[in-house]
């Protein structure tokens, strides 16, 4: 269960964000080893109105995984996984879960559920090179970053840093686009929370403070600023 | 003191753009002004009766508007912040500061006015054909002399620049030009439920229907711009985009367009280019006096600006717009004294008859011979017309004609830049002396007057038709049949040859570049008979403006000089962008995609100067700079004699795995992997097909299917690509991974590694006999997994320690504080180098160049003989039968040898010589504070590779230096420390 952790360097895994996040004086909350942020200081009552309008999280401490190979849907359909039928398409499961479908033997799974990416947890534990199998897992976690660009005005803002045309009625739910965001290989997926447009945004792991930094760029002529998970999640009950 | 008298101003409905209740007060060279909120630069000096705006690029002659749309270099003027400035295009604000710009002295009295004296002795292409002459002139003067004079205006190079950045944009249709063809497009798309982008260069939507005549009453105009504006501005599907330039286009329809600060990169599923045309000058003596402006110029100052252009007209015309613009003229109260019709027949008698009731004189078969300047030199005071003897000819006839304002209107070009760079062809008809555009793209449509239409209803229905075959295309429909609209304007509207040949000259063709009529005709009498090349000899076309006024009359004269037509010259190849572009748009946002290790902020927090290698943050070395030789070299002795971490996330990692891992290593590095147990990791030395050295890492074996590669910094995303390549090619049963990011990497080195890393790894064994040199493991170390690699890159007891990338602080902190006791210490790249040197160990890339194989990099060894396959094996083992050339040696300078480390040293890529002969280079040099001298690594002939032979370096400043060749690795040759 999620708990509170005062400070990132409490915990192992640490985001490549977090001397960002401190600086704007975050609290943070034990998700998945690592520190993720609940709240930032500038946070009011209104932040739930800017994720609705135009805002970015910090999803980089939630878990996700990958796997491809030619039995991979085989061995993923046989962990009580749905699956997208076709490439570019995404998703959820009812327990929470997103299942992206990069290529027909490549999957990624997001887990922004409460439950600590429990069935991320459970896959990693299933997985073995031992598996007389050709599905092998992908370190999503460390390998990308995880970013959320909520609101109303995504689309508008993305226009700025992603040639892919990614208008509302455009780019559709649970839609998947392996493109470029500000000069960087991203992995886009539109991941409605409630009625509130959101699109996750995955890239280089080791680009994250340029990615962050290019989004908040991006998002000041609209006023849209970072947002904690708390404000995030208040979305889906919209 | 502001000058607050504007003498110069119209009325409303006159001056669309401008607001009179907003005065703004402004200088210009030094003297206030007053203009209205809405005004340019241009309109308001105007308005001042502030005609001289700029000066020419050669001969520094008095200069003013021309085109009033920013289509000309007249009106370049300098802002503190930004030379070149468009006078007629850039918006008035309060307080501006505006100067005039190439002139010495004051932009009034020029004192470098003098050199259009001279024009006789600076015939075209004098550039090529002197300054050489005698032998040093260029150096001594001419060089310096025109380095002083070239350039226009003056940078602020203090200056920070403004934001600037881009954003997309998607359309079903794009309309180029919100004229009345360009309206008419939009709407008719946005009628069928598309997305349509609308965009004007223009602040305000209309075109030419905002100011120019179209019929004698003037009604029509008003009307459809009124019908077509309510419907457009209603059209929720219209994306209204003013004061927008489309720059330039590119493949499938992407085009860039500039609007303040920012570049738009839209994809239009279909085009519509409704660009209008540009309206061409008469060439005559003095064409370039302020005050002899196109007529559509003067109609945009009234109508725009309200600006009254002059007291008293000479209007120039070789076609009915000349006597259009004259009715606007008078109606607007400006006295036109007399019109000059160039053409012998086709005299629109109605409007002649209506000119003449209103005084106004009419030339039949006539033209402004030549115009002459006022005593102020500052504006145009009085033509002489003659009447036309033939073509280009003129009588003895002159009359005189006092006049403040000359318009011309001799015919227009379309503005075919967009349409050319999408691969369109411009064609031009030297019976009609009309223009046409073909063979552009696909998904791309041009209507109006760019597509030579000019009557309205021709435009509009053209416009329609336009519109009607996107519609087709986007809904899938089968395109109708349509019926080109029938237009008896478009064969009257050029005059054929406005052009007339005075003897004194100054007769511009080209006003960037100040080329005369003889210029063009002398560049083709020097040979230069393509239009291309007279382009490029004479520079004409070549200036701001791009050959918008130029190019039609450059090819006219090129063809009759060559006897050849017009259709047969061509005209030059338009290439983006339409209109001059900063930097700034192209560059965008300010940001680098730099890669940062996780321990990035642990590096910074511990004083490490941080060094971009490839597109990565790495520390070079820890501690201020002040001090930094003496740091490197405790770095390096920290690890020889005790413990160093280095960070080394930055290493590739590829994970390849699948049945056929081993199979695909063995083909694809030079070394063998097929029976490399578990457990081990073996050096991996990749050529490619030419057998040259490309890359080198290790193969760690974690699994019987599960190889874990390590590749170069610099080099992995080449190796991983290639790896792809050819898996697809052998279609083995292997799947290969990027995990270069996936990955935290830290190398442990130094005698006391494993004491330290004992201290936090439980579950493996790390003595010598359990984890040799060259083993890999699985396990945890600080409660972290992490693989464990025992390699000597440094030369010393060492593990690279790589773990999941978000743990890399928590190792690095870890491990730290483990080595407190051992007084552990972080090294940089500098000493990493160091020690690799010392090693004598070579980098890929920088001990290596585009042609090095593995025998002159003396890796032989690297090579598995008993192999069927490897990428590159072929050459290589044709290269194996010819004689070497070269090979890398180690070689070192002590101070025996007469050179100190600080005094001489040489560097990478100084020269191995031989007599005066080059016959090598070095890769690597540095002073090892280990062995207490300076060793390097150099390419060599073979006849100086065997150990103690002497080579000669040239350092900086041509120094010499004796260095002697020595047996690799400088240190602990027989690997003990490193397998401790």
């Amino acid at each position: 269960m999620s708990a509170e952790i005062q400070q990132p360097e409490a915990a192992l895994r640490r985001s490549p964000l977090a001397r960002y996040h401190q600086s704007r004086g975050a609290s943070f909350v034990f998700r998945a080893g690592g520190a993720a942020v609940r709240s930032y200081a500038h946070e009011t009552e209104k932040s739930k109105a800017r994720a609705q309008s135009i805002a970015v999280v910090d999803l980089t401490c939630l878990n996700r995984i990958g796997f491809k190979g030619a039995d991979t849907s085989h061995w993923l359909s046989s962990k009580s996984l749905q699956l997208p039928n076709v490439p570019n398409q995404s998703l959820i499961g009812t327990d929470g879960t997103l299942v992206a479908r990069l290529s027909a033997t490549e999957f990624m799974i997001l887990d922004t559920t409460a439950n600590d990416g429990q069935k991320v947890e459970s896959l990693r534990s299933a997985w073995s090179m031992d598996l007389d199998q050709r599905s092998y897992l992908l370190e999503r976690g460390d390998s990308h970053s995880w970013f959320a660009v909520t609101g109303e005005l995504a689309p508008q803002m993305l226009a700025k840093v992603c040639a892919v045309d990614l208008r509302i009625h455009k780019f559709r739910q649970l839609a998947v686009a392996q493109t470029s965001v500000a000069r960087s290989n991203s992995i886009v997926v539109r991941a409605d929370q409630g009625l509130t447009p959101c699109f996750y945004i995955l890239a280089d792991l080791s680009s994250s403070a340029f990615m962050w930094a290019s989004l908040l760029d991006s998002m000041q002529e609209f006023s849209g600023d970072a947002i904690g998970l708390d404000a995030f999640n208040t979305l889906s009950a919209t | 003191m502001a000058n607050t008298k504007l003498k110069q101003r119209l009325p409303a409905p006159y001056g669309l753009l401008i607001d009179s209740n907003m005065p703004l007060s402004f200088s210009f060279e030094g003297q206030s002004f007053d203009g209205f909120e809405g005004d340019t630069i241009a309109s308001a000096l105007l308005a001042n009766d502030q005609w001289l705006i700029s000066r020419s690029f050669k001969y520094h002659r008095a200069r003013g508007p021309l085109t009033m749309a920013g289509q000309d270099a007249n009106t370049l003027v300098q802002l503190p912040s930004a030379p070149n400035t468009l006078a007629d295009k850039c918006a008035l604000e309060s307080n501006m500061s505006v100067m005039g710009q190439n002139y010495k002295g004051s932009l009034a009295r020029d004192l470098q006015a003098y050199i259009g004296l001279l024009s006789r002795f600076l015939p075209v292409g004098f550039y090529y054909k002197a300054f050489f002459r005698p032998r040093g002139i260029w150096e001594a003067f001419w060089g310096p002399f025109i380095r002083k004079q070239s350039g226009l205006g003056n940078i602020d190079q203090s200056l920070i620049p403004a934001y600037h950045d881009k954003q997309y944009k998607f359309a079903d249709v794009l309309v180029v030009g919100a004229g009345p063809a360009g309206l008419t497009a939009a709407l008719a798309a946005a009628k069928q439920g598309l997305e349509v982008i609308l965009v004007d260069e223009n602040p305000v939507l209309g075109g030419c229907l905002n100011y120019a005549r179209f019929n004698i009453d003037n009604s029509s105009a008003k009307d459809l711009l009124k019908s077509l504006l309510s419907k457009v501005t209603a059209a929720d599907n219209i994306e209204i985009m003013l004061s927008t330039t489309a720059n330039s286009w590119h493949a499938d329809n992407w085009l860039a367009l500039i609007t303040d600060n920012r570049l738009y990169k839209v994809r239009a599923k279909e085009l519509i280019v409704c660009a209008g045309s540009l309206e061409q000058q008469a060439i005559f003596r003095g064409n370039d006096i302020p005050g002899v402006v196109m007529s559509s110029a003067a109609l945009r100052m009234m109508h725009l600006y309200g600006v009254k252009p002059g007291q008293n007209t000479v209007v120039v015309s070789g076609n009915d717009d000349g006597y259009m613009a004259a009715l606007e003229l008078l109606d607007a109260g400006v006295k036109v004294v007399a019109l000059v019709d160039m053409r012998d027949q086709d005299e629109p008698l109605e409007l002649a008859n209506l000119l003449k009731q209103k005084g106004c004189a009419i030339h039949q078969n006539s033209t402004v011979y030549e115009a002459f300047i006022d005593k102020r030199k500052h504006r145009v005071s009085r033509v002489e017309v003659r009447s036309i003897k033939s073509q280009g000819q003129v009588n003895d006839d002159p009359v005189s004609i006092n006049c403040d304002l000359v318009c011309m209107a001799v015919g227009y070009m379309p503005t075919y830049q967009l349409v050319c760079q999408a691969s369109g062809q411009l064609s031009y008809d030297d019976n009609s002396c009309k223009f046409s555009l073909s063979n552009y793209p696909n998904n791309f449509e041009i209507a109006g007057s760019v597509n030579g239409y000019w009557d309205l209803n021709a435009v509009v229905a053209d416009a329609l038709n336009k519109a009607q075959k996107c519609i087709a295309r986007l809904q899938g429909t089968l395109s109708p049949e349509l019926v080109a609209p029938s237009d008896t304007i478009a064969d009257h509207i050029n005059f054929s040859w406005p052009m007339f040949e005075h003897p004194k000259g100054k007769e511009f063709v080209d006003y960037d570049e100040d080329l005369q009529i003889k210029d063009i005709v002398n560049a083709t009498s020097d040979g230069y008979e393509h239009i291309q090349l007279v382009k490029r000899y004479s520079t004409c076309g070549m200036g701001p403006s791009q050959g918008r006024h130029s190019a039609l009359a450059a090819a006219r004269l090129v063809a009759d000089a060559t006897n050849r037509t017009v259709a047969e010259t061509g005209v030059t190849t338009a290439r983006p962008p339409f209109a001059s572009e900063t930097l700034a748009h192209n560059a965008g946002r300010q940001f680098y995609p730099a890669r940062r290790t996780s321990i990035h902020y642990r590096h910074i927090e511990q004083d490490a100067q941080m060094m971009l290698a490839g597109a990565w943050y790495r520390p070079a070395y820890y501690g201020p700079t002040s001090n930094s030789k003496s740091l490197i070299d405790a770095e390096v002795t920290n690890v020889r004699n005790n413990v160093g971490i280095v960070d080394v996330s930055t290493l590739g990692g590829l994970e390849v795995r699948g049945p056929d891992a081993a199979v695909f290593l063995e083909r694809f590095y030079t070394f063998a992997f097929a029976k490399q147990p578990i457990g081990r990791a073996r050096y991996a030395l990749l050529t490619n097909e030419a057998g040259v050295v490309i890359d080198d890492g290790v193969a760690c074996r974690f699994h019987q299917q599960h190889f874990y590669v390590t590749a170069t910094t610099g080099g992995v995303d080449q190796v991983f690509q290639s790896m792809l390549k050819w898996n697809a090619q052998w279609a083995l049963d292997v799947d290969i991974a990027n995990a270069t990011t996936a990955w935290c990497a830290v190398n442990i080195a130094g005698p006391n590694a494993r004491k330290v890393l004992a201290k936090l790894c439980e579950d493996i064994d790390l003595s010598a006999d359990a984890f040799p040199y060259m083993g890999v493991r699985q396990g945890r170390v600080a409660d972290i997994p992490a693989r464990l690699i025992r390699v000597g890159f440094v030369g010393e007891l060492g593990f690279e320690i790589h773990v999941p990338h978000q743990y890399g602080e928590a190792l690095w902190d870890a491990l730290l504080a483990a080595g407190e006791e051992h007084k552990i210490r972080p090294f940089g790249v500098e000493a990493q180098r160091i020690l690799r040197l010392e090693k004598g160990h070579i980098i890929i890339g920088q001990d290596t160049d585009a042609m090095s194989n593995p025998m002159e990099v003396q890796m032989s060894w690297a090579i598995a003989r008993k192999k069927p396959f490897f990428v590159g094996a072929r050459t290589i083992r044709e290269l194996e039968k010819i004689p070497q050339q070269r090979v890398l040696v180690g070689f070192s300078i002590s101070a025996s040898d007469g050179a100190m480390p600080d005094q001489i040293m040489p560097k990478e890529s100084h020269l191995v010589l031989e007599g005066e002969q080059m016959t090598g280079r070095v890769t690597s040099c540095n002073y090892s504070p280990t062995l207490k001298k300076i060793i390097g690594l150099a390419y060599v002939p073979l006849n100086k590779a065997p150990p103690n032979s002497v080579v000669e370096i040239k350092c900086d400043q041509g120094i010499r230096v004796s260095a002697t060749v020595v047996r690799l690795p400088f240190y602990d040759p027989d690997n003990q420390q490193q397998e401790l």
